[in-house]
């Protein structure tokens, strides 16, 4: 059996697991008193780890209370596990880790205790809970302050207690909101390792709600971006980052070159942008001949008649792509 | 890295039903109210009442049933044979105008045995069983059948215990505990970690409600069953057991109709805040409230009463015609009248009836906004 142990950071190097869809949202709706939270979502989610990436007030909340069956749409269904959301409730949740955003623990007890009575909840006898809650808090990092109360720990620390909760009784899929944030970099990085460790090793789902675009990067496979209630995006990570970006960066010019230029590369299926913090123009496109591509952008700044400096493909980041995707959404604050 | 740490492993244990769930909750949040110092005492000096009520059993038992007042009841009854007796053994010296006399005599009798007692301890003992000055006890005392005897002192002793001291500690006990127990939930916003489990709304109040009521059964049912079995041991034969055998259930019920009301009420309170210190004031605020106005209302109706012969009778059962409808203003009050009906000592059911309306009403609102209260913080 592969181990982890509370010392080892390390992930896995398996492969991500072959597709097979667990959660399948058909055309979701939610109205709460006139604001539409979520708008004819159609999303399925796999049993890889999918990044859950969106603005607040994008509805991940919302998303998430519904797969939980904690509130019910107001139009469409879903499924999970093949369970229907609304009516297969509890079965769902049994099959189901979660780990909530906020700052929230049961008061008075300790962290041993917090884990035990979640593994309760879910089943198990009181002293097998006892057990299995050491078992999880061992592989959690926890020490002697386990028998601390909560009430006394760090926000760290709660939320590392509130990841041992969501995973004490062998969940087939985890869902994650914000798991990282209030974790100093060497507990965000064991975390985000043990989460692709149960991934890989033990086939366990993932949903990674979260802002921290840099978690996506680290072990996401797929990404969901949602914006003003809908799905502006779910592919693979991979996909969303094949798009290449060309900076180029030319002798100081005028305004009419520059218009040239850009209505030429538009009509050649290049994303014309601005940068100001780089003080240069970057060209976007899917072509990922660099070749033809070097070609192209050579050609245009001719008949623009541009003299230019310096031009250099990168890789699009995925903060661009999450503010391209989101853009013009009402709530685009993040 | 502790010396046992195995790594992650799938757990492939059995699980058990969603049905005890609740228990968890209970079973944590009975240990997490027993860490308090002040709960723990609470609930010691909660037991000492019990002794009193324990000697108050064996004085009857070992004294009361055996001398005083069996002796009066035996003048009574000898009397009584023996004018029988010596009439019907000349019926030609007594006419039947004089034999129609012997229950005259008898009750006369009994009228003389009546005012010796009362005048006497035991007979105070007896009649501060009854209640709003009602004799019941202690005309059960001039009974022949000792099962109405025993029953009927037992079961008045048991209830003033329930009622009287067990109320009281209960009443404080339920507030001290109750009032975190879901506005901390609130508060630390802990409804997430409990309803993203396989729990349900039900559940979760009902794992909560459990928790007030095993520590309230813990001081109130408990020492009752305690001093009923103190009771059968200390009475002269098995035949105690197979003339009160009910009493022990009636103690449940009576036990449950303060407590669960009572929990209800705290819960809802407690789910009202996120701050504890409200729920514990509105809780206390309820009950002082409720008992002070109904007793400012019953002395003024008696004050009024009237009485030519003597001082207004203050401890007068008040009927619901004269004003004592105004007794439901007070949840104490209401819950002993409900509770007077199920030991079976009332002489007044229809203020009992009106009691359970009352209660049930009540419970049912309570529960309804605790519910809500809760269903409305999960979606927050």
């Amino acid at each position: 059996m592969a181990r982890i142990t509370s010392k080892t950071t390390g992930g896995s190097d398996l492969p991500m697991p072959e597709r097979q869809t667990i959660i399948e949202l058909t055309n979701l709706s939610k109205q709460f008193r006139g604001w539409l939270a979520l708008n004819q979502v159609s999303l399925d989610i796999s049993n890889r780890v999918t990044g859950l990436l969106g603005p607040n007030g994008s509805g991940k909340s919302t998303l998430i209370k519904h797969l939980l069956g904690l509130i019910a749409p107001t139009h469409g269904h879903g499924t999970v596990f093949g369970l229907d959301i609304r009516s297969d409730r509890l079965q769902i949740r049994q099959r189901i880790g979660y780990m909530p955003e906020d700052d929230c623990y049961i008061d008075g007890i300790t962290g041993v205790e917090m884990v035990q009575m979640s593994a309760q909840f879910f089943g198990m006898q009181r002293l097998e809970a006892l057990r299995r809650a050491h078992e999880i808090l061992d592989f959690c990092g926890f020490r002697q302050e386990r028998y601390r109360e909560i009430s006394g720990y760090s926000t760290g620390m709660r939320q590392q207690i509130k990841f041992a909760a969501a995973i004490v009784h062998n969940p087939d899929f985890l869902i994650l909101d914000e798991p990282t944030s209030g974790l100093d970099p060497e507990e965000r990085e064991r975390l985000l390792w043990r989460v692709q460790f149960l991934n890989r090793e033990f086939g366990m789902g993932v949903l990674l709600s979260t802002h921290i675009l840099p978690d996506v990067q680290l072990i996401c496979d797929e990404v969901v971006i949602l914006a003003g209630g809908q799905v502006r995006a779910h592919k693979l990570l991979e996909e969303l980052q094949t798009r290449r970006q060309w900076i180029l960066r030319f002798d100081m010019t005028s305004v009419q070159q520059m218009e040239t230029l850009e209505r030429l590369a538009r009509q050649q299926g290049f994303e014309c942008h601005w940068d100001k913090t780089a003080e240069a123009y970057s060209l976007t496109t899917d072509d990922v001949d660099l070749e033809s591509v070097s070609d192209s952008i050579w050609r245009l700044a001719k008949e623009a008649n541009i003299q230019v400096r310096q031009l250099f493909p990168t890789e699009e980041s995925l903060e661009q792509i999450f503010l391209k995707t989101i853009e013009g959404t009402m709530h685009a604050t993040s | 890295m502790p010396l046992h740490d195995v790594g992650y492993r799938r757990w492939k244990g059995q699980e058990r039903g969603y049905a005890m769930r609740w228990f968890a909750i209970t079973n944590k949040g009975f240990e997490i109210a027993l860490r308090s110092q002040i709960v723990r005492r609470m609930m010691f000096l909660a037991w000492l009442p019990a002794l009193y009520f324990g000697a108050g059993i064996f004085f009857f038992e070992s004294y009361v049933e055996r001398s005083v007042v069996a002796q009066l009841r035996d003048v009574s009854e000898d009397v009584k044979k023996a004018a029988t007796q010596v009439m019907e053994a000349n019926p030609e010296k007594f006419p039947q105008g004089l034999r129609d006399a012997i229950p005259f005599v008898e009750a006369e009798f009994q009228e003389q045995t009546r005012r010796q007692l009362r005048r006497s301890q035991i007979g105070q003992f007896l009649r501060m069983l009854g209640e709003d000055g009602s004799e019941k006890v202690f005309d059960s005392m001039l009974q022949d059948d000792d099962r109405v005897r025993r029953r009927t002192v037992w079961s008045f002793l048991l209830l003033k215990f329930l009622r009287g001291p067990q109320g009281f500690a209960l009443i404080l006990l339920i507030g001290w505990v109750a009032a975190p127990l879901i506005a901390k939930d609130l508060r630390t916003k802990a409804f997430l970690l409990y309803f993203s489990r396989p729990l349900t709304k039900a559940n979760y109040i009902l794992g909560k409600l459990m928790i007030l009521v095993i520590l309230s059964m813990v001081i109130t049912t408990l020492p009752a069953f305690i001093l009923y079995f103190v009771g059968i041991g200390l009475s002269p034969n098995l035949n105690a057991l197979e003339q009160t055998w009910d009493l022990p259930v009636r103690l449940v019920v009576v036990s449950l109709l303060h407590i669960v009301p009572a929990s209800l009420l705290a819960l809802m309170f407690s789910s009202l805040t996120t701050d504890s210190r409200f729920a514990h004031f509105s809780w206390y605020a309820t009950w002082i409230l409720g008992y002070a106005t109904w007793g400012l209302i019953s002395t003024v109706i008696n004050t009024n009463f009237g009485n030519p012969d003597g001082p207004p009778q203050l401890m007068r059962h008040i009927p619901l015609s004269e004003g004592g409808a105004w007794a439901y203003v007070s949840i104490y009050h209401t819950i002993n009248m409900a509770q007077g009906w199920a030991m079976g000592t009332t002489d007044h059911p229809m203020e009992s009836f009106w009691a359970f309306c009352i209660l049930g009403l009540m419970s049912a609102v309570c529960l309804l906004v605790t519910w809500y209260r809760v269903s409305k913080a999960v979606l927050l």
